[in-house]
């Protein structure tokens, strides 16, 4: 035996926020999405604390459920429920039985935890059981006989919940008509929660072959219905939280419906990734705040999301390592830790949050309580931990709005990417400005309107008529008559030799120009457009190419249409008719910089007045220049459009034949140098 | 386009190979009944038939009947064998597996683009085709076989306190068309049955153990490449983190039993496998395998998105090098991972590793200088650079640290010189000038303050062209001879991301003109030493006609070291691979955990076990993802100096770089919690710094690592206090220090 002294003990004194158990940290890569919908790397919220696996032999789970006391596994491979305590040790498992004889089960897809007893469904069996906590089976709920809309042939439960009157809402697999709810004694009351028919192309042509398909051909075709939900959960306070697969309208993947069976969440966003990569949510689970996560069976992660539909966090990934999943069949809280039930492995994932993901929750949960000090706290640690964390900028946003620092609210939410909280933020600050400056506005206002007054006075008594003004004025003075004049402009263009090639490049120039400008210093509320994927030579393309494009299609066409404007006539018209659309853009570009989001209708005036000017200044001088008549004149421009669309699909043709033969050249080169080289 | 000859001829060829592919492996199950002789030792006794030699340890025998390895360790009495004695009992193992339990060597080789399997049990030893030939220590077997046409000579040599077995590797003769891929080196030794009681050591990450019949035999048995895959093999996706394998070590203990068996030779063509019973046989083992030769299936067309696969065979590109395995046995006491490390520390220092001691705590950093970033002046786009930490910034960095009482200090600087910032290979140690001209000033600064500052230097990796390489010139060729490129993996779809620059390799034989300029650069800089990270955890094989297999590459690795090394300069690595370790000063970005696999039970920190005592060693920047307690507790546990990231610039300014994920590195953010976590360490570190791990166990959360200076440390991660083994109460989630009086 050693003797063993002690010289030192130390007691850490740690700056820790929130006791955190010991864990093993996260092997899959986190990240949420920005503003501009591109993931960013996040600390990993949750890290692994335990994995349970070969210790409790399970096969083939594929359900899990708690009720803060204990957990219970759905383990179907053996049909059995096992039960953990609330530290996640082994209790005990639940075989089941029925009147002293054992119980056949088929295949278990489903467990509820209905106060003392359990609701198991069957679906193998097509039946959900009742069976109290000893595994005796009290009751089995079938097919009701009094569902008289009744059109599946099959009862396929899938998942079961009830709610706080013990009433059973059944998702029934291939289900549009949404979940059945059913009485404790098992008789059918309604479906809810309806599962809303997505129009979609495919969904059109199928209606359109139909029609033609005699009455054995539409039944031996699978009928269109929608993914149905995949899992179905409720929170206690009456709200029924549902998932589905594959959706094309993404915004509805998650569900949150109220006792009416409106989904509260449907103008939230869209759930899932973005980046065309495919989600399907098998399962959702929903702590006592609110925050819900969902799997998604497809990247086997998790995203997690705010009470108000706020993507936190995704994390997880596939893998056979811990923190990663190969089926990932359903997810429960216990607490505020995450346990995931994993089909294949039948490993069980104990997930406990990191304090980054606490810090978040909590500053959520505050912010939904109105303390904004207390969440501003959380909002700046978080923000040491994740410099580019954007919920915490908008949080910070929406705490500096309220404590009316408007400017650093603005900042912030522009941090933030949120264009709502800006926009209001900016409607308020230029309030004050206003009310600040009252005084010297007005007076600029006043001598603005006297100066205006003075020089149209002298404008009046110099003028004489006006035909006479472009004679005089020569030809820049010419743009301006098209302007107000387009038929008398346009149709006396081609004699009095009016018209210049010089101005009427510049123009086109000036259109490019602003645009650019448009692109990259319209207001943050406004601009859709990020200034970093800026590609000036779209924006040439899209301002002078459609023009020169345009007026080549046009010149060429006039042969069958028998026009009689020159190339150059034909340009130099389609320029000039570009003045109201510059003078557009120039006042979006003001505007944009000095309006609110709600103040936004003007724009669109202001855009719709300028391209609905421009565009009829077009079809006049198009008409005027060729000699055309009406019909003709629109015959032309249609064709011309038509031909402009030919070019770029040769363009394109042309491109994509380039792309084959330099591969094409790639992989000869390839196998020659393998096959003569390597083995020369 | 769309029936293009050369898709045509591809998909012929390919669908060709996927016929031939598809033909089943046959013949060694068939032949198994015939085979004479089958071993029927009674295990424990070194009965006479064969041929034995002996030193004062241990002896070895080989009976030539069966072909069956038998040593014997004097000192404990216990016999290892190649092959479980009852193997023929197997009740789980089926098909060639009955006779692979026999077997010495397991043999992969390529046949008319097939790939088979065979083993020697049947093909050499059961057919006669087994030759042994005795020496005064050792026995030498040429295993042939007969039918394949291929011989592989294998020396068994008896050691100081074990044996080793070398696979000649250049006596190996292929007279048919059989190419041999690899070779498995006795899969079973030293095996457990499923009554056994034991672990199987893989120094995977940190190190982690599987025990003996786990039940986790439906899970992926364990196989990777030792020093991390061959980055010329780009995996298709990627989805999590793995670590890789950082020292050529594993071992197996079952009983009262134990060895270690380092790679001593060839480990940069080592494959680690590792299985426990359930999965295929009813035995747990660990062996490594040498791959002799290249073969891999690549895509051949990719671009038109129609993927036609190919099987690609190196035919030029063979190993050369011996392959050889040292077995250590234990002794009882130190009969554990413990002694395993222990193993490994020696085989490091008699390479001569040779690394830096700090007395108590030294704090490592990672200074980050400039990124770059897509900008746009009034709508034009350019690719321009954001200042992280510019020279000055880094000086009032370190200036506050030493104002703070932080004063050991190894600072390294990335994205320190515009090759580095702007992607090309950074073999220049030049500072960028974007960084300000402080630097000169800030060496001296540093050197009065005794602060080591080591420029990043990479001489593998470039996606610009530049410094004499370029995407067709200098640069490694994949199995299809075109050139390797690997771009970054995408978050979300776990895929490439092409839409991000590409990443290529140089060419192991083209590191001369690295070499140079490292060299030439360094003196000008006058900079105490490097900073070196791809160049030391990359290994990638180059197979153009003048190509090097990892063998060979990573010994050009060592001769730019070596160059580097007595040009005076210091190495500080980042997380090293075993070849590089001889060379450095200083190692950083120790991984603190394995892959964490679900077919591992047991995570031990056996790199941290390994370097003590012999160099210094750093974690990763802690402060990245989030620092919590627990890191500081691992920290602790296994005596790790810390790393933090600093920037200087507030971190919103990185937000679509390459670097966001350096979020929490802003100085300002993490200044206090460093200087707190500098003050509980240097108290302890004081007491352990430099001194070897000697013993380590973790029970009920609570850990106990034992130095050989006497010191006990004791870290409790659990929730509630627990007691140390002389009646010491450790607090929850906290630690302490006592000493051993003898």
């Amino acid at each position: 035996m050693q003797k063993i002294k002690k010289i030192l003990c130390f007691t850490a004194l740690f700056f820790v926020i929130l006791m955190m158990p010991a864990t093993a940290g996260s092997n899959g890569k986190s990240y949420t999405y920005n503003a501009a919908k591109e993931a960013v790397s996040v600390p990993n919220p949750y890290n692994v604390r335990e994995v349970l696996g070969a210790g409790l032999s399970l096969s083939e789970p594929s359900d899990i459920q708690a009720d803060g006391e204990h957990i219970y596994v759905l383990d179907s491979g053996n049909a059995r429920v096992v039960v953990l305590n609330k530290a996640y040790a082994y209790e005990r498992e639940i075989v089941f039985s029925k009147d002293g004889n054992s119980y056949k089960t088929n295949e278990l897809t489903g467990l509820w935890v209905d106060g003392q007893t359990l609701l198991v469904v069957d679906h193998g069996a097509e039946c959900i059981f009742r069976a109290d906590m000893r595994g005796q089976v009290t009751q089995i709920y079938t097919a009701p006989e009094n569902d008289v809309s009744q059109t599946q042939k099959n009862f396929l439960p899938h998942r079961v919940v009830t709610d706080g009157t013990g009433y059973l809402y059944i998702l029934l697999e291939n289900e549009y008509r949404g979940l059945m709810v059913m009485t404790p004694d098992g008789d059918f009351v309604t479906y809810y929660g309806s599962v809303q028919v997505e129009t979609s192309a495919a969904l059109l042509m199928d209606m359109f072959w139909r029609r033609f398909m005699t009455d054995e051909q539409i039944a031996a075709t699978s009928k269109y219905i929608p993914g149905g939900y995949n899992s179905v959960t409720t929170d206690g306070s009456g709200f029924i939280y549902t998932v589905r697969g594959i959706s094309s309208r993404k915004n509805e993947m998650v569900c949150k419906l109220n006792p009416g069976g409106k989904n509260v969440l449907a103008n939230t966003g869209v759930f899932g990734d973005y980046e065309a990569v495919q989600n399907v949510f098998t399962d959702i689970a929903v702590d006592e705040s609110g925050f819900i996560s969902v799997i998604d069976s497809i990247g086997k992660r998790i995203f997690q999301y705010s009470p108000d539909g706020d993507l936190l966090y995704a994390f997880g990934g596939e893998g056979e390592q811990e923190g990663l999943f190969q089926t990932p069949v359903s997810l429960i809280y216990n607490g505020v830790d995450l346990l995931v039930l994993d089909k294949q492995t039948g490993c069980l994932t104990i997930l406990e949050r990191t304090d980054f993901a606490a810090e978040v929750q909590e500053a959520v949960l505050l912010y939904r309580k109105a303390l904004f000090d207390e969440a501003g706290v959380l909002w700046k640690r978080v923000l040491a931990q994740n410099s580019n964390y954007e919920l915490a900028h908008v949080g910070l946003g929406k705490i500096a709005e309220a404590k009316k620092d408007y400017k650093s609210a603005m900042s912030l939410y522009r941090m933030g990417g949120s264009k709502i909280g800006y926009s209001s933020a900016f409607y308020k600050y230029r309030t004050q400005a206003l009310r600040k400056n009252f005084s010297v506005i007005a007076a600029a206002a006043v001598l603005m309107v006297l100066l205006g007054a003075l020089f149209l006075r002298l404008r009046k008594k110099k003028r004489t008529s006006p035909k006479s003004d472009w004679e005089h004025g020569g030809k820049l003075k010419y743009i301006g008559f098209t302007l107000f004049h387009p038929f008398d402009g346009f149709g006396e263009l081609r004699y009095n030799r009016q018209y210049s090639l010089t101005y009427a490049g510049v123009l086109a120039v000036i259109w490019f120009f602003i645009a650019c400008l448009n692109y990259n210093y319209n207001g943050y509320i406004f601009n859709s457009e990020y200034p970093e994927d800026f590609n000036m030579l779209i924006v040439f393309g899209s301002t002078v190419g459609v023009i020169v494009l345009f007026a080549l299609c046009n010149w060429l066409l006039s042969t069958f249409f028998e026009g009689k404007g020159t190339l150059k006539q034909i340009t130099v018209s389609l320029c000039y008719c570009l003045l109201p659309i510059i003078a557009g853009a120039v006042l979006e570009l003001i505007g944009t910089n000095v309006l609110s989001a709600n103040e936004g209708f003007f724009i669109t005036v202001v855009r719709s007045i300028s391209v609905g000017w421009s565009l009829f200044l077009m079809f006049v001088a198009m008409g005027q220049i060729n000699q055309y008549g009406f019909k003709r004149n629109a015959a032309s421009i249609f064709c011309s459009i038509l031909g402009m669309l030919v070019i770029v699909f040769l363009v394109i043709l042309f491109f994509n034949l380039w792309t084959q033969l330099s591969n094409f050249c790639m992989v000869i080169f390839r196998e020659i140098s393998y096959r003569i080289l390597a083995a020369g | 386009m769309k029936n293009n000859p050369a898709r045509v001829s591809a998909m012929l060829l390919s669908a060709v190979m996927l016929f031939a592919l598809c033909l089943p492996v046959r013949g060694q199950e068939e032949t198994a009944s015939e085979v004479p002789g089958t071993a029927q030792t009674e295990s424990g006794v070194l009965a006479d038939t064969g041929l034995s030699v002996q030193n004062e340890r241990s002896s070895l025998r080989v009976d030539t009947e069966s072909g069956y390895l038998f040593v014997q360790d004097k000192l404990t009495g216990r016999i290892w064998q190649s092959n479980p004695s009852d193997a023929e009992n197997d009740e789980i193992a089926v098909g060639m597996m009955r006779t692979n339990l026999r077997a010495q060597l397991i043999v992969t080789y390529i046949e008319s683009n097939n790939t088979n399997r065979v083993n020697n049990y049947v093909a050499s030893t059961g057919r006669g085709g087994a030759r042994y030939e005795i020496g005064s220590d050792y026995i030498r077997a040429e295993y042939t076989f007969v039918n394949e046409g291929f011989s592989i000579p294998v020396t068994y040599r008896l050691t100081e306190d074990g044996f080793s077995a070398r696979i000649l590797t250049e006596k190996i003769t292929e007279s048919g068309a059989c190419k041999i891929n690899s070779i498995q080196l006795l899969p079973f030794f030293g095996a457990g049955g499923l009554e056994e009681d034991g672990y199987i050591f893989i120094p995977d990450g940190c190190g982690a153990l599987i025990r003996f019949n786990n039940g986790k035999s439906d899970y992926s048995q364990y196989e990777k490449a030792m020093y991390g895959g061959d980055m010329t093999f780009s995996a298709k996706t990627q989805s999590g983190y793995e670590e890789n394998l950082l020292l050529p070590v594993f071992g197996l203990k079952s009983g009262e039993g134990a060895f270690a068996a380092v790679i001593t030779r060839g480990a940069e063509l080592a494959l680690l496998s590792a299985g426990v019973s359930g999965a295929l046989c009813s035995y747990n083992r660990v062996y490594s395998s040498v791959v002799y030769r290249e073969t891999r299936t690549v895509n051949l067309q990719d671009h038109t998105g129609h993927n036609v696969s190919s099987l690609f065979t190196a035919l030029d590109v063979v190993s050369e090098s011996a392959y050889e395995v040292t077995y250590h046995f234990l002794k009882k006491e130190n009969a554990d991972y413990a002694g395993m490390a222990a193993v490994t520390r020696d085989w490091l220092s008699e390479r001569g590793v040779n690394g830096d001691l700090a007395d108590s705590v030294r704090l490592f950093v990672d200074f980050y200088g400039a990124v770059q970033k897509e900008k746009a002046f009034l709508g034009i786009r350019y690719t321009g650079s954001q200042k992280l930490t510019d020279f000055s910034q880094a000086q009032l960095i370190l200036e506050d640290l030493v104002g703070r009482g932080v004063d050991s200090i190894t600072a390294g600087y990335r994205y320190f010189s515009a090759d580095a910032i702007s992607g090309k290979l950074s073999a220049k140690v030049t500072p960028c000038a974007a960084l300000g001209s402080g630097f000169s000033q800030l060496l001296a600064w540093t050197r009065d303050y005794d602060i080591g500052l080591f420029p990043y230097a990479d001489f593998v990796r470039f996606s610009k062209n530049g410094n004499g390489y370029s995407h067709f010139r200098g640069v490694s060729l994949g199995l299809d001879l075109s050139v390797t490129k690997r771009y970054p993996y995408s978050m979300v779809s776990n895929t490439q991301d092409k839409s991000r620059p590409a990443i290529y390799l140089a060419a192991p034989d083209k590191f001369k003109a690295a070499q140079k300029l490292l060299v030439k650069t360094l003196d000008k800089t006058k900079a105490e030493g490097v900073l070196l990270d791809e160049s030391v955890n990359m290994l990638y094989s180059d197979f153009s006609r003048s190509g090097f297999q990892r063998d060979r590459a990573a010994s050009a690795m060592q001769t730019v070291y070596t160059a580097l090394r007595e040009n005076g300069a210091k190495l500080v690595m980042s997380a090293p691979n075993a070849y590089a370790i001889p060379f450095a000063a200083q190692v950083t970005d120790c991984p603190m955990n394995s892959s964490r696999y679900l077919l591992f039970d047991e995570e031990v920190p056996v790199l941290q076990m390994v370097f003590s005592g012999l160099i210094d060693y750093s974690s990763r920047a802690v402060n990245i993802g989030g620092y919590s307690d627990e890191d500081m507790l691992r920290l602790i546990e296994t005596s790790t100096q810390p790393k933090f990231a600093l920037i200087y610039e507030p971190g919103s300014v990185l937000l679509r770089t390459d670097l966001d994920m350096l979020y929490g590195a802003t100085y300002t953010d993490c200044a206090d919690t460093l200087e707190l976590w500098y003050g509980i360490l240097n108290d302890i570190y004081a007491q352990t710094a430099g001194a070897e791990i000697i013993g380590h166990g973790k029970k009920d959360g609570l850990a106990r690592t034992v130095y050989d200076n006497g010191k006990i440390v004791y870290v409790n991660y659990g929730d509630a206090d627990a007691e140390a083994d002389n009646g010491q109460i450790v607090k929850a989630r906290s630690f302490c220090v006592v000493s051993e009086v003898k």
